[in-house]
């Protein structure tokens, strides 16, 4: 039991997405023992688990974390509100979620974490616009928020407004340059725009951080056949062959049909 | 010169006491404090204001790693002349909180000194009532004369040796002293400090703003309008290609 409680701090420190493990953990170890020899971090505990249990879908063991907190905490406090209008959300009621939220809001406006969590109702029920002009006031306000910049691209992409989109993705680079995945959206839309120029040079970019990114290996290949030059030729046979070293090591089921497809390339 | 004995009910009505006395004071104020410091709705100008600065911020130091149309783009957004951010901004005038006249402010202060000072002057008071004329310890080495006012304080005699502890001294050691104690005991990984950090989270950027936003506009301004845009991946193709570390193994 010890371990399992340590294992969920370390992954609560550092915000481990591995949702089903901790729901796991909880299922086999934690739920039939007492758990008030831990004192207050019973309470984080059983938050944690309700946020992984929603986010995999286990909807009673959210309810009876829930329960629990409801029961320790009352419903006057904010932290306990928000869970409980995400549990409302995961049930599908959305009125009953956004009736909390806006109460929340009205006492202090600068919620931040309740403002994301109405955006993600709009969502939620497929209002992408509403969402969209939502996400746009909030980040008004909160400019260098590199989530919200994030869901906006994501948001952008999903209507195929690839301008915006990658406007987007040009504020998560500026936030955050040595992530190679920003590197990587950002080229992938500039591809998806047409600008063949700039998508490549992100992607080697891309590269340049992360030299085992196989998408931005292929993604200069692709650019190459559109932008017509030598070097590209000589650049492009390197980069073919070390994409097939990579499925070579990793894959090597897959290699004779990614050798096929880069034929057509060579 | 003449052994000074000390009574023994000295250690069980004085001196212990004033440990205890100390101890479950600076607890009772630790929990008190965790109560009263209510969560404090921060201005959500201030938290624009900050927001913005850390984006222009972003953009002076990060500016190269995007093309350069989105760099210019974001610049004139910020800094032209006519209806640009920072320069609307910087033009604003600032709300002075005057902590007289604002009464959010006043509570604020009157709280932080009330859990600060009330008990220190209460139990002060007290210990100085019940306890203040004995000796109650000895320190276990010479000192000069020059500590007898510090170490002796209510027990005004002259020819006595100056390791002795008069117990009002005793009080204000075990108060300079107990803070290791209630660092160690309530811990600064307790839930209740983990509960506040989560909450600080979000407004960390709007208190550590500077008082006066429309002179750190001005600042920031000035400061990007002097950044021009090198772009650090105009050559990446090459560089990639002719570091050859991750292409060599041909």
């Amino acid at each position: 039991m010890q371990s399992a409680v340590e294992k969920l701090r370390t992954y609560r420190e550092e915000n481990y997405r591995s949702y089903d493990e901790i729901v796991q953990l909880w299922t086999e170890v934690l739920s039939k023992r007492n758990l008030s020899s831990l004192g207050d971090e019973k309470w984080l505990i059983l938050e944690q688990v309700f946020k992984s249990a929603l986010h995999s879908s286990r909807r009673s063991i959210a309810y009876e974390c829930l329960e629990q907190l409801i029961k320790q905490f009352q419903s006057t406090s904010r932290r306990i509100s928000i869970l409980q209008g995400m549990y409302y959300e995961s049930i599908g009621e959305y009125n009953k979620a956004e009736e909390i939220y806006s109460t929340l809001l009205k006492d202090n406006e600068t919620d931040g974490i309740v403002r994301k969590r109405q955006i993600s109702i709009l969502k939620d029920q497929n209002k992408i616009n509403e969402a969209i002009s939502e996400l746009n006031s909030y980040l008004e306000v909160y400019q260098a928020d590199q989530e919200a910049w994030s869901e906006l691209c994501d948001l952008y992409l999903s209507e195929h407004d690839y301008k915006k989109a990658a406007f987007c993705a040009e504020e998560l680079l500026l936030i955050n340059p040595h992530n190679h995945l920003n590197h990587q959206r950002y080229a992938s839309i500039c591809y998806s725009q047409g600008d063949y120029e700039n998508a490549r040079t992100y992607y080697f970019s891309t590269i340049k951080y992360n030299p085992n990114n196989i998408r931005a290996l292929y993604g200069i290949i692709l650019t190459s056949a559109h932008i017509k030059s030598t070097t590209n030729v000589e650049n492009n046979n390197i980069i073919i062959e070390q994409i097939l070293k990579k499925y070579k090591e990793q894959a090597s089921d897959l290699l004779p049909i990614v050798e096929k497809t880069l034929q057509d390339f060579i | 010169m003449a052994e000074l004995l000390l009574d023994s009910a000295i250690r069980f009505w004085v001196f212990m006491p004033i440990v205890v006395i100390t101890f479950f004071v600076g607890m009772l104020r630790h929990y008190i404090s965790i109560i009263t410091a209510g969560e404090k709705p921060v201005d959500k100008q201030q938290v624009a204001d900050s927001q913005a600065l850390i984006r222009t911020r972003i953009l002076r130091e990060n500016g190269k790693y995007i093309p350069k149309e989105g760099f210019v783009m974001r610049k004139h957004f910020f800094v032209n002349e006519e209806n640009g951010y920072l320069t609307t901004q910087q033009g604003r005038q600032a709300p002075i909180r005057n902590p007289i006249t604002d009464p959010t402010m006043m509570t604020e202060m009157l709280k932080n000194n009330i859990s600060n000072m009330v008990p220190m002057i209460v139990i002060g008071g007290v210990i100085n009532w019940a306890f203040s004329g004995f000796l109650c310890t000895k320190v276990p080495f010479p000192l000069t004369y020059r500590f007898k006012p510090m170490l002796q304080r209510g027990v005004e005699l002259a020819t006595l040796d100056a390791s002795w502890l008069s117990s009002v001294s005793w009080y204000a050691i075990n108060i300079f002293g107990q803070r290791g104690i209630n660092n160690l005991l309530l811990g600064e990984n307790n839930a209740a400090d983990q509960t506040k950090m989560m909450q600080d989270q979000m407004n960390m950027a709007a208190v550590s703003m500077p008082q006066d936003p429309s002179k750190a506009f001005k600042a920031e301004r000035e400061g990007l309008l002097v950044v021009d845009h090198q772009w650090a991946f105009k050559n990446v193709e090459n560089d990639v290609m002719s570091q050859r570390s991750y292409f060599r193994s041909r």
